[in-house]
């Protein structure tokens, strides 16, 4: 795999939201109320990071209707799990690059 | 682009953290439903043994089965080679108390409990805080019934002890 830094993915909230996604055996998804949890961010920077990360195709976003309330799920997708590999790949040559001089 | 070697240190360990964070609230929502089950089978066997002491084994033995059963099946953690061991360990020196002590249901009940709750604790150690704040609860609720209502010691276990185990599953199936 080819490292290569990701300016979108890097944001300390969105880099949270991507491991925890990444994490997720078979790529299964993960409602807003766990996301919430993980990355501790308020409902509305949550929103908008989601947004953010699904405009460049890193998510995809789901809304599953529960009575009156929908449930929102998001999964990593294969172009994002791509991308956060290559992000984690470039940030552990730059700290293997100063262990090693 | 990063900045420093230390700026992508920072990142990697939030990384982790995130995924450990993820791994966690996964195992959670997954031993919900387990410590529900476990919790009825409290609440069921208890309640029997305070008004049909006579049933109270059969109960017990149906619902432990069951529990066990459906523990296995579901549990997140049963590739884990340290939870397997540690809830063998504890099964088994039920089993040898439950031998050694036997004449007193009581105390059997009491015992068992208490090491329910150790497991609980010592599981949570390993796995997630919230197991410990569960253990903690049942032994509290175990001591509040041995020695503040001795006489309605079982309806006590039944109702603190597995009320407090099904109540936890409940809030851990929605983590």
């Amino acid at each position: 795999m080819s490292a290569a830094f990701n300016e979108t993915i890097h944001q300390s909230t969105r880099l949270k939201l991507m491991a925890a996604l990444d994490a997720e055996p078979g790529g299964g998804a993960l409602d807003f109320a766990r996301l919430k949890a993980i990355s501790e961010a308020t409902d509305g920077n949550l929103g908008a990071h989601l947004n953010t990360l699904d405009s460049a195709g890193f998510v995809v976003i789901a809304k599953e209707p529960i009575g009156k309330r929908t449930r929102t799920l998001v999964a990593i997708s294969s172009a994002g799990r791509a991308a956060f590999r290559a992000h984690i790949a470039y940030l552990q040559e730059m700290v293997d690059a100063v262990s090693n001089r | 682009m990063t900045d420093s070697d230390q700026d992508a240190r920072a990142a990697l360990d939030m990384v982790a953290q995130s995924r450990r964070r993820a791994t966690e609230y996964r195992d959670y929502a997954a031993a919900g439903p387990i410590l529900m089950a476990w919790g009825l089978t409290w609440i069921a066997a208890n309640v029997t043994a305070q008004f049909a002491p006579s049933m109270a084994n059969w109960v017990w033995m149906g619902g432990i089965a069951a529990s066990v059963l459906f523990t296995i099946i579901s549990s997140p953690q049963r590739g884990n080679g340290r939870i397997i061991a540690t809830i063998s360990t504890a099964g088994a020196f039920a089993i040898l108390l439950l031998a050694m002590i036997h004449g007193d249901a009581r105390i059997q009940n009491a015992m068992v409990a208490l090491l329910v709750a150790a497991v609980y604790v010592v599981v949570g150690i390993w796995t997630g805080v919230r197991l410990v704040w569960i253990g903690l609860a049942v032994a509290v609720a175990v001591i509040l019934g041995w020695f503040v209502f001795p006489a309605w010691l079982y309806l006590w276990l039944g109702i603190g002890g597995g009320g407090a185990l099904f109540l936890s599953g409940s809030w851990l199936r929605k983590a």
